[in-house]
């Protein structure tokens, strides 16, 4: 149980920065949706990505406006502020650090 | 096509949404509301022939409006301690536009924690702090002390005209006298409490992003 529990955390704190990498070019909140229901199991309630969205504009990390659909309503566009872009580049620095030092326990413990 | 009941299905998976969301501010409920209508709208559209059942899949795919909810006060909870940004460029400002009227603006403007509508307050509430009350003081002794009738005499000393403004012109220079006096001395108390009580505000909710090591270091 405890570690379903560190993999709900671990996603939920990287869905962040997942979704802060998917607005290096801007995208519509139903665009986000389906881009990160390409990978299997990275958003289990799609309605939740909108108040992530609306924390990290708070935030000031991504910018919102609106712009006409060729098919149906105003879609709400997000985008990277410069702050934004400052915290995809610290999170990518930790996640690499991170990820090396686990494997590299991970394999060692099981060759020797 | 439309689906038979997708009207009914969207309408209560809202107000159940409506419902969870009862605790978050109108605006931001109407916001997010919003957003999951569009959502529900992009959807649709992707679809060739709906049925009822394709209706229901996106609500379900959307997730239940209790856990829309729940990550919405998650995302609103006052940042970690410890993380408490210092305040003397705030403090310096107060105190300076009631000293010194002139720099306590130039702190005010440079401070990123009030909003422009609070700026505006501490400028102009009142113009210029004690030293804009100290000039409109002087002017104000200068109109009331100065002579205020115009006597013409000719050269024997006869009175040839003379004016004096009428006692209504005198009573409503004095009435504004006092009023101005009023704003100049309780704007400064007003604006001082005014500005406090914001930075009080927006130090028990700060806008600190979560720092990238947090969920790492966590």
């Amino acid at each position: 149980m405890a570690l379903e529990s560190l993999v709900t955390q671990m996603r939920k704190g990287a869905l962040e920065y997942c979704v802060l990498a998917l607005l290096t070019q801007p995208r519509y909140g139903f665009e986000i949706v389906q881009r990160l229901g390409q990978i299997d199991g990275m958003l289990t309630s799609e309605g939740t990505i909108y108040p992530l969205l609306g924390r990290l504009r708070r935030d000031g990390l991504v910018d919102t406006d609106w712009r006409e659909s060729p098919t149906g309503p105003p879609r709400r566009y997000y985008a990277l502020t410069a702050e934004g872009r400052r915290n995809l580049r610290a999170f990518r620095n930790e996640w690499s650090t991170f990820r090396t030092a686990v494997d590299a326990i991970l394999k060692s413990g099981a060759t020797s | 096509m439309t689906a038979p009941h997708a009207d009914q299905l969207i309408g209560q998976y809202v107000t159940r949404l409506e419902a969870a969301l009862s605790s978050v501010a109108p605006a931001r409920r109407s916001e997010l509301v919003a957003d999951v209508r569009n959502h529900i709208a992009e959807a649709r559209s992707e679809l060739a022939g709906e049925t009822d059942a394709d209706v229901l899949n996106i609500l379900d795919r959307l997730g239940d409006p209790a856990e829309m909810a729940a990550a919405e006060m998650e995302r609103t909870e006052p940042a970690a301690p410890g993380r408490k940004e210092s305040r003397v460029l705030e403090i310096a400002s107060i105190v300076l536009l009631l000293l010194f009227w002139p720099v306590g603006v130039i702190l005010l403007w440079l401070s990123k924690t009030w909003t422009t509508r609070d700026k505006l307050i501490g400028t102009l509430v009142p113009p210029g702090g004690y030293l804009g009350a100290l000039l409109l003081g002087a002017v104000l002794a200068y109109g009331a002390f100065s002579p205020m009738c115009r006597t013409i005499t000719d050269s024997a000393g006869h009175v040839l005209s003379s004016s004096c403004p009428s006692d209504a012109a005198q009573t409503s220079f004095n009435v504004i006298a006092v009023l101005l006096a009023l704003f100049y001395l309780v704007g400064p108390i007003f604006t001082t409490a005014y500005l406090v009580a914001r930075l009080k505000k927006r130090e028990a909710y700060p806008a600190t992003p979560l720092g990238a090591a947090s969920i790492i270091g966590a």
